[in-house]
Parts: structure tokens; C-alpha cells; sequence
């Protein structure tokens, strides 16, 4: 790293203030906000506030439909970020070994990446629909009757589904420059000294492509519980009865539709917190086996 | 170890662009063959169809007794050494050289066995927990070297190995390749465009010129006798001076009008002469018999050290030429200089081929 030397002991903070401005004005302040929030029992006209300790939290975590929204939120996120990895990784490789019209394939591969959320999740339940759903007609061949939006599996089956079709680009752009930085003599070098090409990818190609997956892995974990909240709301249709639904889009239910501010801020609180620990877990112990160049 | 044959090997790439035009050499046991051309030459290509990184477009290759045109590159016996090394960066030195062996099978306690020795033999041991990384480019050119060893393959292929080397250690190393290629008695193709580098380490040379093969033979014999004006100018350092005459009544004359005296080549009026720089000698006057005989002014003096360079040119223009003279002669530019040099070491090429003539 190169080190400047400032004229001014005041002017690198001038330098840092516009994005110290934007962290604490979007993240500091409503973090510090609900917090506060969370501690008291806000009156959904906004009359005034009532202090009632950590009651919002004890409610929050003794109702069974939070430990059961908790479950489902684990397991979407675990398969969000299974699936949409694997499979880029997947596309990337073998995007990677063709030759002839490769950058047709890469940026058929990589487009969707375009799609805002609700907007792939708007053509998610138009695929899934009941009555002009293509998928259903599939299903139906199968023998599966798929009810989106009644059924609880089938309506968590097409959340996952969609969610990782709108990831899977964004990872396949990472895998395969990450492929693409790979040397080809070393490549080579692989091809001399082991025949199985199934072997040679987990003994060199993936290891050189840790650190990219590293990156990948935490930013598709945040992706599954927080940025999916639009696919979320297009297929539930705002209105989530016994839809499966994640942690986020309950912090949004309770707080917005419910009115349930205080209850709403502790579930944030609570959120934040999984999220810290899970980052310090994931540097710590995954990162460790990681090797950068 | 195995004997190495090509037969008419061509490649031709997308496009029609023909990089190795039929190309045929035979190795033999435990010779150190090196190939020797300018960039796109084909002498790479060439090299990494041996190894089965390139398919070879038609032609047949032959490691040992079997033609391994079809053979996957893990199943040929070869190892090779790569320009930029090509060490796997996620793996310690140890693992590095046990790749290649874990992957065919080999027992633990070989693989330890043979990895100690390498590591011996290139004093590569104290690094052995090491990353790539970690060492510098003279250690990695030793683990390069010591992943070839270990797997104790029929051929080694080397690809311009010492090229991303410091001038010093790249002498070293290549004195070492040398050794150990002696020692193990591996039969090793050798790609470089450093003809001091295919001057001292092959047995046998071979020069590439355009995906064709301009000579075979053995370094000395390249040096001596050049099968054509593109070898004299590529081997040897500086070139062979090369000079386009027409045979006249009286002696020869350049295209530029300069005349000179020098032995006939049998029965044709027009050829190219070569001389070795280190053959023409400085005379007190002009000298006659059947040698070379010419007046030059010495344009440039370049003390090189153990001996001396001067480039000087015909009175009407015309090529520069290079003599080799000792270190402590002084000549001072604008000199005109008497050059002689003795019938049998001037060479005849055709002019129009570049052929060598007799």
C-alpha cells in the first residue's frame, strides 16, 4: 500500500466525510433508532411511547410462529446460497471451456443479473402461476399438484427457485474471471500430473478460486436473508397469511402493516446481531483455510 | 526413458495459419535435443504437441514404441518444465513435487523417497513446507525442475525454463540442467530462442524457421557449416557476415560496386559468401592467393571485454561486417582496414535459396 502524506492533519478525515456522512446517516442513526425503539411499546398513531424494558424481545422470541419463521429463514438461506453457488460455479466452469461463441453464452448467462427483484419475482409467479403458469403444466406431468400461494411447500419451492435464478448470474460474473485469472501453464502443469479432470478441479482449479467463493459465500448469505424481501413480497402479494416468509419480511409485517413498531425494532435488533456473529464466524473460521496470492 | 520420433508432425490452427509444417525428427535414448528458432518459429507448438497440450493436426508422434497422438497428456510419460514455472501457488513445495506421483498412485513412502532426492539433488530442501510464494525465482526454477524429476518419466520437455532468470543465474542453472541430464540420462527436448543457451546444453540442434526445420546436427557442426544463410545469421554472436556477390573478371563484386578478392564457388557467377567473424583477420596490405581479400572502414570499436568487435563497411556502402580482433588492438573509426581470411573458411550459399553450396 502507498502512503500519502497530507499537508493538513484535518484534510484525509474532509477526504473521509462523505462516506462517513452516508454510513452514519443509513446505518448508525436507524440502527441506534432501533434499538432505542426496541426497548419501549410505541402507540401504532404515534401518541406517544411507553418504556417496557425488554418485553418486545421475550414477546419475540417465546412466540412460536418467530421460532418457526427463524426455521424457514435458515433453511431458505442455507438452499439460496447452496444452490445459486453451485450451480454458478457450475455454469462458470463449463462456460469456461467453450471455445467457439463463448461471449454469447456469457452474456446469456449473465443478463438476468439486470432484473430488479420484484421484478423477477413478478415473472417467478407468472411462471409458477395456477392458471397460466408453463411450470404447472410440468408438474402436472409429474403428478404434482403445485398450488403457489396456498400450499406452504410449493409456495417456498417457488421463492427458492426464483431467488436463485436472480443470484446465480451475479456469482457466475465472479467464478468465471476468477476461472479466467487461473494461469493456463498451470492449468497445463494439472494436465501432466493428473489425468482425472474431476480431481484436478478440486485439487487446483477450486482452491485458486477460494478466495472469490469466500466472497461469494457471505455476500449470497446476505442476499438470501435480506435482498430477496422483494421476491418475497411479489409472490406472497403482500399479504403473507401461512406463506412461508422470512425474518426480514416479518420485521417489515409487524412494523408496517401490524403497527407493531417497538416489536418490530427488536426483531431487527435481533437480526443484526445473527448477522454480526455469522460475518465474525465466517473470517474467522472459513477464511482461515482460504489462500489469496 | 524412451526414444522420441516425429514424422511429417503438422499444425494447423483455426484459420489456416500453419504454425509446424511437417516436421519429422528422431531422438534418440538419452539425447538432449534442443529447438532452436525466433518467435513463431513453431518450435513451442512443437514442443507442446509432444506433450499433448496441442492436438497435432496430422503427422505422427511416437514416444518409445507407441504413437501417442490420441494419448492424454497425463498418460505419456512426459514432464515438463514451464517458462513461468507453473508451481500450484496453493500447495507447499512438498506437495508440489508429490502431486504428479499421488495422482498416478504411488506408494507413500516412494513418493517421500523420491522427493527427498530431488530435493537433494536440488538443494531444494529446507524449503520443502514452503509456499511458492515464499521463495525466489531461482528456487522455484529448482522445484520446477524438481517436479520433473520426481516423476522419473520417460522425457523431460523443458520450455524456454531459464527465460524469466537474472543474466547470472541463468548461466548457472544452465550448467546445472546440463549435469543433471547427464546424470539421469533422460532423453529431454529443450525449446529456446537463446542460441547460447542451444549452443551449449544440446547434443543435437535443431533450428526452426517458419514451421519448417532449417538444420539438424550437432552444435558444432550447426556452427561450422550452416545449411542456410538463416542459420549463419541466427547461430553464433555476433552473425556471420553475409555478403551478396557477383563473379566478374577480376575477382568479385558487391551489389553496391565494391570489389573484393575471394574464392570462386564451382560454376556459378552469382552467391552469397560467408565468414565467420573470427575468421578475418587484419593484413598489412592486400594479400593474393585463393583467400578472402577486402578493404572496409572501420565504423564503431566495441570492447566487449575479452576481446573486441569492429563493424566496418565496404567504401560504396553495402553490408556491415563484424570481426572478432583481441582485446588490446585499437582501431579508430575512418581507419581503412586490409581483411584477409583462409579459403577453407569461407562458406557458399545459393542466392536465390539460401542454400548451403557443397
Amino acid at each position: 500500500m502507498k502512503r500519502v502524506q497530507f499537508s493538513s492533519a484535518s484534510l484525509p478525515y474532509l477526504y473521509l466525510l462523505p462516506q462517513l456522512a452516508i454510513i452514519v446517516v443509513f446505518f448508525y442513526w436507524p440502527s441506534v433508532q432501533a434499538i432505542q425503539s426496541s426497548f419501549y411499546l410505541e402507540d401504532p398513531f404515534g401518541f406517544g411511547s411507553t418504556f417496557v424494558g425488554l418485553d418486545n424481545y421475550t414477546d419475540v422470541l417465546e412466540s412460536s410462529s418467530y421460532g418457526e419463521i427463524a426455521r424457514f429463514t435458515v433453511v431458505f438461506t442455507l438452499l439460496v446460497t447452496f444452490l445459486s453457488l453451485s450451480l454458478a460455479l457450475l455454469f462458470a466452469v463449463k462456460a469456461d471451456a467453450v471455445l467457439k461463441g463463448s461471449s454469447t453464452y456469457k452474456t446469456l448467462l449473465m443478463w438476468v443479473y439486470a432484473i430488479a427483484p420484484p421484478v423477477a419475482g413478478l415473472m417467478g409467479v407468472m411462471f409458477f402461476d395456477m392458471h397460466i403458469g408453463p411450470f404447472l403444466e410440468v408438474a402436472r406431468l409429474v403428478g404434482w399438484d403445485f398450488r403457489i400461494g396456498l400450499n406452504y411447500f410449493d409456495t417456498a419451492f417457488a421463492m427458492v427457485v426464483i431467488s436463485v435464478w436472480k443470484q446465480i448470474p451475479y456469482n457466475f460474473i465472479f467464478f468465471l474471471s476468477g476461472l479466467q485469472a487461473i494461469p493456463k501453464s498451470l492449468r497445463e502443469a494439472g494436465a501432466i500430473d493428473c489425468r482425472s479432470g474431476f480431481r484436478r478441479f478440486w485439487t487446483i482449479t477450486l482452491p485458486l478460486l477460494a478466495p472469490t467463493a469466500f466472497f461469494l459465500l457471505i455476500i449470497n448469505m446476505t442476499y438470501a436473508l435480506f435482498d430477496t424481501f422483494g421476491i418475497i413480497d411479489v409472490v406472497v402479494k403482500d399479504k403473507a397469511a401461512n406463506n412461508p416468509i422470512t425474518l426480514v419480511y416479518k420485521v417489515y409485517m409487524d412494523g408496517f402493516r401490524g403497527g407493531d413498531l417497538g416489536g418490530s425494532s427488536a426483531q431487527s435488533v435481533i437480526l443484526m446481531f445473527v448477522v454480526f456473529v455469522l460475518t465474525i464466524f465466517q473470517f474467522r473460521f472459513i477464511e482461515r483455510r482460504v489462500h489469496y496470492n | 526413458m524412451a526414444t522420441i520420433s516425429l514424422e511429417t508432425i503438422r499444425k494447423v490452427y483455426a484459420g489456416d495459419v500453419e504454425a509446424v509444417k511437417g516436421v519429422s525428427i528422431d531422438i534418440a535414448d538419452g539425447e538432449f535435443i534442443v529447438l532452436v528458432g525466433p518467435s513463431g518459429c513453431g518450435k513451442s507448438t512443437l514442443l507442446r504437441m509432444i506433450a499433448g497440450l496441442e492436438d497435432i493436426t496430422s503427422g505422427e508422434a511416437r514416444i518409445g514404441e507407441k504413437v501417442v497422438n490420441k494419448v492424454d497428456p497425463a498418460d505419456r510419460d512426459i514432464a515438463m518444465v514451464f517458462q513461468n514455472y507453473a508451481l500450484y501457488p496453493h500447495m507447499t513445495v512438498y506437495n508440489n513435487l508429490a502431486y504428479g506421483l499421488k495422482n498416478r498412485g504411488t506408494p507413500k513412502a516412494e513418493i517421500e523417497r523420491r522427493v527427498k532426492e530431488a530435493a537433494r539433488i536440488l538443494e531444494i530442501g529446507d524449503y520443502l513446507d514452503r509456499k511458492p510464494r515464499a521463495l525466489s525465482g531461482g528456487q522455484r526454477q529448482r522445484v520446477a525442475m524438481g517436479r520433473a524429476i520426481v516423476r522419473e518419466p520417460a522425457a523431460f520437455l523443458f520450455d524456454e525454463p531459464l527465460s524469466n532468470l537474472d543474466a547470472k543465474l541463468r548461466v548457472q542453472m544452465r550448467v546445472e540442467i546440463k549435469r543433471l541430464q547427464r546424470e539421469l540420462g533422460t532423453t529431454s527436448v529443450y525449446v529456446t530462442h537463446d542460441q547460447l543457451e542451444a549452443m551449449t546444453l544440446a547434443d543435437r540442434l535443431v533450428v526452426l524457421n517458419g514451421g519448417n526445420i532449417e538444420q539438424i546436427g550437432a552444435p558444432i557442426e550447426v556452427y561450422q557449416n550452416p545449411a542456410s544463410t538463416f542459420v549463419a545469421s541466427f547461430i553464433g554472436s555476433p552473425a556471420m557476415n553475409l555478403l551478396k556477390v557477383t563473379a566478374g573478371e577480376v575477382g568479385l563484386a558487391l551489389e553496391s560496386g565494391s570489389g573484393l578478392s575471394g574464392p570462386n564457388s564451382k560454376g556459378k557467377d552469382r552467391y552469397t559468401l560467408g565468414i565467420r567473424p573470427e575468421h578475418l583477420e587484419v593484413s598489412d596490405g592486400p594479400t593474393d592467393g585463393d583467400g578472402l581479400s577486402l578493404e572496409v572502414t572501420v565504423n564503431v570499436l566495441e570492447l566487449v571485454g575479452a576481446e573486441s568487435f569492429v563493424y566496418a563497411s565496404f567504401a560504396d556502402g553495402g553490408p556491415e561486417i563484424v570481426l572478432r580482433v583481441p582485446s588490446h588492438a585499437r582501431y579508430t573509426p575512418g581507419e581503412t582496414l586490409h581483411l584477409k581470411a583462409l579459403a577453407e573458411d569461407v562458406r557458399f550459399f545459393d542466392a536465390d535459396t539460401g542454400k548451403l553450396i557443397g
